[in-house]
């Protein structure tokens, strides 16, 4: 198995390092390396959206999840393509006509003011900065569980191989890159479930052997209120989540953005269900693992054969490497784009912005290394609190912002920092045993958001007329 | 982005000191229909001053019965004894031998159990306890496995480990042995051929289509 990987490994990482190179000598302008000159097509970018969304938080997080907690967990896929069907209706078309760069741009010209602008750029960095530590333990986890290597050097690994390819190629190279991730690893899941059940013994023996084992395991594990709340977290978070908006920029027009939501929840259908049957045969297999986490490394190793066990590793890896460039191109953007090219050098060439980009990626890749070596919580759990605060603090202004006239500046601020104080607040409230209402932090940080949103734009003057022609005209 | 981090800290929740299977090395004797398995588990407790419950499962299969011969436990540090006598119990898919131990600060159980019917599938027992797939040996050894046996195509993989016996180090213990007959399809080369067809489809796929939409718009 371990020489097996290692050629899969070479072969994988020399596709990478040609298809960087190739993107390398075509990305010449800020455009070219952040939207890819606008050139990613229906398919490409359907696979771009599926793999930026499928992270380690799904391959690690989300298969622990159904191996510790069965069936149920699967109803937050309802959540999250509700998400997109919001995205696809209300969101995507708008800001692919608008044309920006980054997600700030469209805070900052929507309503008209730069500070506006700045404040979702420090909020992006700050939430995107969380999602990282679930990462890169992600990746620490399968390193230290497959190969024994200690996490802080698969860490480091991770780090440095992503930026490679985000520094060389931006979104062009990252495109092409998880469109092969992609097909990796829906190859590789969907041959794996066939290989766990010729094991297992087919469906009907682990299912009544899972019941047994814990009756919650194919029934309730978690209350529906509970899953209600994982579902409205990532669905809220998919329909304002910067690092997929920032990928419809570089699709060709709208109706490609369109098309490509749907061939991500087509692809994303496929991996779900496969997610699923992983997380329940391995607990089927190996019913105590150390941590739930472990469950797909241990599966890829110890079950599938050599070839498709070390590709769903690579996947895995590169799953991992995937979404780390995807949040580092927006928040090494919203550093370098959004806050420096702004405030700090307005007059820098598009060359000096493109070398702080590139600074403050790699800055940006190695401060959530620290807190992933604390192992502050699993995968999932990271990934989920990291979504309330995305839907809390920038759901209404930009899924409200894009389709209410009236919203402003001062009022889209207002939402932004109560959202994101109110889940805080509520979220801490909670885990000190003080919430007793059985209301989540994310429902409060939304509704507070949508409240302080209606209420200040209410009181403070309308955007100017032209910023809210390019949206609403 | 400090405080948001901090915060993240203040919501994890600390690991639960437990018991851990630290070694286990299992051997199973075919004849036939019947296989014998001699388990015997090494186990490491956090120091617990009353008796620790330790639950065996297995899956249970059609047309299979397990007997329970004998368990025995050997505790080091303190004197211990089995508080109550194991019991082998049956629910629908799952076999379960509940063990308590009146101390649990490092030591050993062995299970000895015979499998009738359906010698492909052999079920392991494994404690309600996770192992260190790092620190945690597991051995296990199958003899008098049948002719023409793929041990590459078995699980856990085995490999040839002196004659006729056949081994496989797993990083963590599972709770069965399938051993697919020499007639059996072979599912691990029908599944890397598979996957890599799949890829291959998928770029090729993706290839045509860009070539058409470059005919299409080439000409515009």
């Amino acid at each position: 198995m371990s020489a097996t990987f290692f050629v899969v490994l070479a072969v994988y990482a020399a596709a990478l390092v040609g298809i960087s190179v190739w993107s390398w000598f075509r990305t010449r302008t800020e455009v070219d390396f952040l939207a890819a000159g606008r050139s990613i097509g229906p398919v490409v970018g359907g696979a771009v959206l599926a793999a930026t969304q499928i992270s380690a938080g799904t391959f690690v997080g989300t298969a622990g999840r159904h191996y510790l907690a069965g069936v149920s967990f699967a109803l937050i896929w309802f959540g999250v393509w509700a998400g997109w069907v919001v995205s696809a209706l209300w969101v995507a078309p708008k800001l692919r006509r608008f044309g920006a760069l980054t997600v700030p741009d469209y805070v900052r010209v929507r309503f008209g003011s730069p500070a506006a602008g700045a404040l979702a750029g420090i909020l992006i960095v700050i939430s995107y900065t969380i999602y990282l530590v679930a990462q890169f333990q992600a990746g620490g986890e399968i390193a230290l569980t497959v190969f024994g290597v200690p996490p802080l050097t698969a860490m480091l690994l991770i780090v440095a191989s992503t930026a490679l390819y985000t520094l060389l190629g931006g979104v062009r190279s990252s495109s092409y890159i998880e469109f092969l991730q992609t097909l990796i690893m829906v190859g590789a899941l969907v041959v794996a479930v066939p290989v766990l059940l010729y094991h297992a013994g087919g469906v009907r023996a682990p299912l009544r052997f899972l019941h047994s084992l814990d009756p919650r395991l194919t029934g309730w594990f978690y209350r529906p209120r509970e899953l209600i709340a994982f579902g409205v977290a990532f669905g809220l978070s998919i329909a304002a989540a910067p690092y997929e908006l920032t990928r419809f920029y570089s699709m060709r027009d709208e109706r490609t953005v369109r098309r490509a939501i749907a061939v991500s929840v087509g692809f994303q259908a496929i991996i779900g269900a496969c997610i699923l049957a992983v997380g329940l045969l391995t607990r089927a297999l190996f019913p105590h693992l150390a941590s739930q986490d472990q469950a797909t490394a241990i599966m890829a190793f110890e079950v599938l054969p050599p070839l498709v066990g070390s590709l769903l590793l690579v996947a895995m890896l590169s799953a991992i490497m995937s979404t780390v460039n995807s949040v580092l191109l927006v928040t090494g953007a919203g550093v370098a784009h959004d806050l420096y090219g702004r405030f700090v050098r307005p007059d820098a060439s598009e060359a000096h912005l493109l070398t702080v980009n590139r600074i403050a990626i790699v800055v940006l890749a190695l401060l959530p290394v620290w807190f992933a070596l604390q192992k502050l919580g699993d995968v999932q759990g990271i990934v989920v609190e990291q979504s309330k605060f995305i839907a809390s603090f920038f759901f209404v202004p930009v899924v409200v912002g894009l389709n209410w006239r009236r919203g402003t500046a001062r009022g889209a601020m207002a939402a932004m920092v109560g959202g994101f104080l109110a889940c805080l607040g509520w979220e801490l409230t909670s885990h000190a045993g003080l919430d007793r209402l059985g209301v989540d932090a994310v429902e409060v940080g939304v509704a507070t958001s949508l409240l302080l949103f209606l209420t200040v734009s209410r009181l403070t003057r309308p955007a100017p007329a032209e910023a809210l022609a390019i949206f609403f005209d | 982005m400090i405080p948001a981090l901090a915060a993240l800290t203040l919501l994890a929740t600390p690991p639960a000191d437990t018991a851990r299977l630290v070694g286990a090395r299992i051997r199973v004797l075919l004849a036939g229909d019947t296989a014998q398995v001699e388990a015997r588990y090494r186990l490491a407790g956090a120091g617990a001053s009353r008796p620790v419950p330790v639950r065996f499962t297995a899956p249970r299969l059609a047309g299979q019965s397990v007997t329970l011969d004998s368990t025995a436990a050997l505790v080091s540090g303190p004197p211990a004894l089995l508080v109550r006598p194991s019991v082998l119990t049956a629910r629908p898919g799952l076999w379960g031998v509940d063990v308590d131990l009146s101390t649990l600060p490092g030591g050993r159980i062995d299970l000895v159990y015979r499998v009738v019917g359906r010698a492909k599938r052999i079920p392991l027992f494994v404690p309600d306890m996770s192992a260190d797939p790092q620190a945690s040996p597991i051995t296990i050894l199958v003899r008098g496995a049948p002719a023409g046996l793929d041990p590459a195509a078995s699980f856990p993989r085995l490999v040839p480990a002196g004659p006729g016996t056949l081994a496989a180090r797993p990083s963590q213990l599972p709770d069965v042995l399938h051993l697919p007959g020499p007639s059996a399809a072979d599912v691990g080369r029908a599944a890397d051929i598979g996957t890599i067809v799949l890829v291959l489809a998928g770029l090729a796929g993706w290839g045509f289509h860009e070539r058409r939409r470059a005919r299409r718009e080439g000409p515009a």
